[in-house]
């Protein structure tokens, strides 16, 4: 009797060990709540679409404004140009698991007009070729998928009108397509 | 059978959303979130929904859900972040549930940042006070929140190789739990 209590007792906790470690590794590639599901990314007609705890899942810093431009293999390669403000920002490329797989900020690209290719690095030759553009910064990534995250620091009230402006101004289009 | 899925898919969820598993570098009440801890697969599977944190190019995040004498933070409480920050970078701090929902409160104020945060001494020490009854001085209200976590992001490249130490950041210490919420 105690024998068959302890037999169930261990095929259940084998069992319960499986799928804890099943679900944990599953988690990346199979959940449906990832960190910008909850975007609308069909009206941003070439325009970054802003995030924050409203509409996204992500844990962002709500001092600083986000704008999140989606990039798949339709589009190709992304082309991010635009002025930012003068305040800290960074640009960061996500993985559409959450991972982040590059990123740059202020430091790195010195200068206030931004003109970023972000793709496949196989894509990026290919995309400056094709559009005649030798000399732009790029963000070489492993995946064809995923999501670039702008942040720009808006502290008190005359940052969050500087990033709102540098935000709007923001284009990100595929990089044929110019 | 069912019972064991059950028993697995409760642990699994409660391991992912559990800060102390995630293998992450601790500096005294401070979790360092970077991007080496994401080899752990509680800490992917937690970052498919977070988004990542902060990159390399951008600097560091740090978490506490306890306090100074390592007591979970409960919203019902009131505390006192108090101590120095790093010098010379853009740091935020932010106060928010352990699920990232930030409190309800008409100011809108959910941290402060090195540019607005009150600073005193030559060492330039912080000293907010966090809570659900208003205090005198710089003050974040966690009113909404059903639990507690400080987020502290500190935005510079270099500090993503060079993490601060312990005598570089602030402290969490509690001032009671006597504002008509639970202890």
């Amino acid at each position: 009797m105690i024998d068959t209590g302890l037999r169930w007792i261990a095929a259940m906790l084998c069992i319960a060990g499986l799928t804890h470690i099943g679900a944990v590794l599953l988690a990346p590639s199979h959940s449906r709540d990832l960190a910008f599901t909850g975007v609308n990314f069909s009206r941003t007609d070439g325009k970054l679409s802003r995030v924050d705890g409203g509409n996204t899942a992500t844990d962002l810093d709500p001092a600083f404004l986000n704008g999140v431009c989606r990039f798949d293999g339709d589009t190709g390669p992304i082309r991010l140009t635009g002025a930012m403000p003068a305040t800290y920002w960074s640009i960061a490329a996500l993985a559409d698991d959450g991972r982040i797989l590059s990123t740059l900020s202020r430091e790195d690209l010195r200068g206030t007009d931004i003109d970023l290719l972000v793709g496949r690095t196989a894509a990026l030759d290919a995309a400056r070729q094709a559009a005649g553009i030798d000399s732009i910064e790029t963000m070489s990534l492993p995946v064809d998928t995923g999501f670039v995250l702008v942040r720009l620091f808006a502290g008190d009230l005359e940052d969050r009108s500087h990033a709102e402006v540098a935000l709007d101004g923001l284009a990100c289009r595929p990089a044929l397509s110019d | 059978m069912l019972a064991g899925i059950f028993l697995g898919l409760v642990s699994a969820w409660w391991a992912v959303g559990n800060l102390r598993f995630e293998g992450t570098r601790s500096i005294g009440q401070w979790s360092v979130q970077n991007d080496a801890v994401k080899a752990n697969p509680y800490e992917a599977a937690r970052a498919v929904r977070r988004g990542g944190g902060l990159g390399p190019s951008e600097g560091i995040e740090l978490i506490t859900e306890v306090s100074a004498d390592n007591k979970p933070l409960k919203a019902a409480c009131a505390y006192l972040v108090a101590g120095p920050m790093p010098q010379g970078v853009l740091w935020t701090l932010t106060v928010s549930d352990r699920d990232g929902h930030l409190p309800r409160n008409p100011a809108g104020r959910f941290g402060f940042t090195a540019l607005d945060a009150m600073t005193f001494g030559p060492a330039r020490q912080v000293r907010i006070s966090i809570g659900r009854d208003v205090r005198p001085g710089d003050f974040i209200a966690t009113t909404g929140l059903s639990s507690l976590r400080l987020t502290l992001r500190l935005y510079s490249p270099t500090l993503a190789t060079r993490v601060p130490g312990l005598e570089q950041l602030p402290t969490i210490t509690s001032l009671g739990c006597d504002e008509g919420g639970s202890s």
